[in-house]
């Protein structure tokens, strides 16, 4: 059974079936979990709502007035159009804030927004890779130093992430070098075990290479500049050998404390803007009978570390009312369960916390009904309420990945997110084991 | 194919950019620039946030940007244009 299909015995369209003197009956006939009255997988590509599945996402609005990239685990890029959601298989939907882009054309260096340094020379190869960029030949003239560069604009203790794409070339070797005329920070080496050899022009930290097969590499970090003012990033061979290449795919600064999916495709350096994804429609909700309570299961993945910003998981509710919100608070990085009511969210002590989640998976799973709450992550002890949960009547928004106030967003890829009739503690603690 | 309108916001600091476009939210079914719980917020979805205006400083190398001490953003519609932005920016 591959889930694509409507199954027999199901109720349809939300209704759940009736038994005499008991409630409804949902069965566990599809993909999706027990108890589901709204199931996104998005690492696969179906939906599940009110007991129907659809291939592909549905139930979902997206609003984003720019285009957005998303690369799968092999490196290679989708390019999603305005108001489409960002979602690859195998990797999950990206829904992120705004961030904008230090460089223009970073997915083809051949273009004139970049110039050769210290005797280099570039070829353009005339072919693309990871369906976005361009390939291109960068030679030492004799020089160690020898990059393809461009001019950023940068501040002085603000990071700036660096991400860059790259295959081995004749001199096994690569050379990202970040420069202000206060000195320079030199990331270098064999392809695959680079070093770093200078912090002149500032720190650099989180550095992350990953082979994406063949010969081909991601190497991201993050700078934080020593100077304002007009600095450059380039790529080089890392080669004092006249002729020797490295071949540079992608290459761009982003203005943001940690890196997301590659942005710059254009001229001007352009701005990806933030992805405000949200299910409007929520009569699946009401049909499934979870005005009384609910259950949800969350599975994303947490690439970089907490930076002082909250991330949203989810939001459900009215907008700026009484809603139900998880989130990782940006001043202790703990994944919490927290609720408005009457317009005041829950005293600290009353919100549920299971602890910093670590770079990883992340799969928590809570419930949150009329006097039982209950929040379980994976690898973290479980945390228990029962006296201060409150149900808002009738939600009119499920926000994912976002606050209701199109801000902190989840920057990070979400692989599956459901909504379920109340499930007992013992049926949570399962399903977050099995994830 | 979608159309995308993009109108461009300049003025002496990102709080002055936040009331013109809070003012040219009024009767949207969305708003531009919005206050929530006490705090200003942009639509970060359409709004590009509020930035220093750099230009080539005529007295020094072009690649050096320098400040003109005013701030822009802009405002990306698709499939849409809003005469009250085009009045404001």
């Amino acid at each position: 059974m591959n889930g694509l299909s409507k199954l027999s015995g199901f109720p349809p369209a939300g209704s759940p079936s009736g038994q005499p003197g008991g409630g409804p009956v949902w069965r566990q006939d599809g993909w999706w979990p027990s108890k589901a009255a709204f199931s996104l997988d998005f690492f696969v590509g179906r939906t599940m709502r009110g007991g129907q599945s659809f291939p592909g996402i549905e139930g979902l609005s997206t609003l984003r007035s720019s285009a957005h990239l998303l690369a799968d685990e092999h490196g290679l890029h989708r390019s999603f159009a305005a108001n489409e959601l960002a979602v690859v298989p195998g990797v999950g939907a990206y829904i992120g804030r705004q961030v904008a882009s230090l460089v223009a054309n970073g997915h083809n260096l051949a273009l004139g927004n970049w110039s050769n340094v210290s005797s280099a020379t570039a070829l353009d190869l005339g072919d693309a890779a990871l369906g976005v960029f361009r390939r291109v030949a960068v030679a030492s003239g004799g020089n160690v130093n020898g990059r393809r560069i461009q001019n950023v604009s940068v501040t002085g203790g603000t990071p700036v992430s660096i991400v860059s794409f790259y295959e081995t070339g004749t001199s096994g070797r690569v050379r990202l070098r970040l420069g202000t005329s206060s000195g320079q920070s030199v990331l270098r080496g064999p392809v695959g075990a680079l070093s770093v050899l200078d912090e002149g022009a500032g720190a650099l930290t989180n550095i992350s290479t990953v082979n994406l097969g063949a010969n081909i590499w991601r190497t991201t970090l993050v700078w934080t500049p020593v100077e304002t003012g007009t600095g450059n990033i380039g790529i080089g061979s890392d080669s004092a050998t006249k002729g020797e290449t490295v071949i540079a795919l992608g290459l761009e600064a982003q203005a943001n404390a940690f890196p997301t999916p590659f942005i710059s495709t254009g001229t001007p350096a352009p701005t990806r803007l933030a992805s405000d994804v949200r299910a409007t429609e929520m009569g699946w909700f009401t049909a499934a009978g979870l005005a009384e309570g609910f259950s949800f299961l969350f599975d994303g993945e947490i690439s970089h570390p907490a930076n002082g910003t909250t991330r949203n998981l989810f939001n459900i509710g009215n907008g700026s009312g009484d809603r139900h919100v998880l989130y990782i608070d940006s001043s202790s990085g703990n994944l919490l369960l927290s609720a408005v009511v009457g317009g005041s969210a829950l005293p600290t002590g009353n919100r549920l916390n299971v602890g910093a989640p670590g770079l990883g998976r992340l799969v928590v799973a809570g419930r949150c009904a009329n006097g039982s709450r209950y929040l379980r992550r994976k690898g973290a002890a479980s945390a228990v309420s029962v006296a201060t949960g409150v149900m808002p009547a009738n939600p009119a928004m499920l926000y994912l990945g976002q606050s209701n106030a199109i801000s902190g967003f989840f920057d990070d890829a979400i692989r599956q997110f459901h909504i379920c009739r109340p499930m007992s503690d013992t049926e949570l603690d399962a399903w977050v084991n099995a994830a | 194919m979608s159309t995308l309108t993009t109108y461009r916001l300049r003025d002496e600091s990102a709080e002055l950019l936040w009331e013109r476009l809070a003012a040219a939210s009024i009767g949207k079914a969305r708003a531009y620039a919005f206050e929530a719980e006490g705090e200003k917020f942009f639509d970060e979805a359409r709004v590009t946030l509020p930035r220093p205006e750099m230009l080539p400083d005529e007295a020094g190398p072009e690649e050096v940007l320098v400040a003109t001490g005013f701030w822009l953003c802009e405002v990306a519609l698709v499939d849409e244009e809003d005469g009250a932005l085009a009045t404001v920016s």
